[in-house]
């Protein structure tokens, strides 16, 4: 059984880009990127926001990412201070009540 | 992280002890095409930006990351000021060109 609250992870698409010359030091040479959030089969949910890239992924990529306090732990060593931050790369998305696998 | 614009300024003289010399500004959200929405927030600002400028803000206890934060009770910070974004290989907001 699922909690009624969201879980910490969740899926996105990255369409674009952010570009801040200035900008917390914490911050340097790190990369700012456009996340599209969606559901498990990919369909765009909700508006569209910045995330901090933790891994190196580009854009049409499907990604999962964490939010809040746990986003700077992309980077344990720096804390970063962000609100989102991508942790990895989707592969596929296997749906256990109808037995889909949805591949990126 | 959300795109901002600042529009004003927040001065309070009475405030708490570590709240001193902060810089708080209002902050108008908008959407990532850069269009602004119904939403303001107060922001305390780590990087010196002012009246005008497109921001990135970061909320929650994050927000408390920085250096200029780190003690300050404050739960929405000013991160970085936006140059240019893309979305979908378009350039939907670029720093001086706005309107």
């Amino acid at each position: 059984m699922l909690p009624s609250y969201p879980l910490g992870l969740d899926i996105g698409k990255v369409i674009g880009t952010v570009v801040c010359t200035i900008k917390d030091p914490k911050l340097e040479g790190m990369k700012l990127l456009l996340l599209q959030p969606t559901d498990h089969r990919y369909e765009p949910a909700g508006a569209p926001f910045v995330a901090l890239d933790g891994i190196g992924c580009g854009r049409g990529e499907y990604v999962f990412y964490e939010t809040s306090r746990e986003a700077p732990f992309a980077y344990p060593d720096v804390q970063p201070p962000v609100d989102a931050a991508i942790v990895g790369i989707l592969d596929s998305v296997h749906d256990g009540i109808t037995g889909m696998t949805k591949h990126s | 992280m959300r795109i901002g614009k600042v529009i004003g300024t927040v001065v309070a003289t009475q405030k708490t002890e570590r709240l001193k010399g902060a810089k708080l500004l209002i902050v108008q959200e908008l959407t990532v095409e850069a269009q602004p929405t119904s939403t303001f927030v107060v922001c305390m600002d780590a990087v010196g930006a002012g009246y005008g400028d497109v921001v990135l803000t970061c909320a929650g206890s994050s927000a408390r990351l920085t250096s200029v934060t780190e003690t300050a009770p404050v739960d929405a910070t000013i991160i970085g000021i936006v140059d240019t974004v893309e979305r979908d290989g378009e350039v939907v907001f670029q720093k001086g060109a706005e309107a």
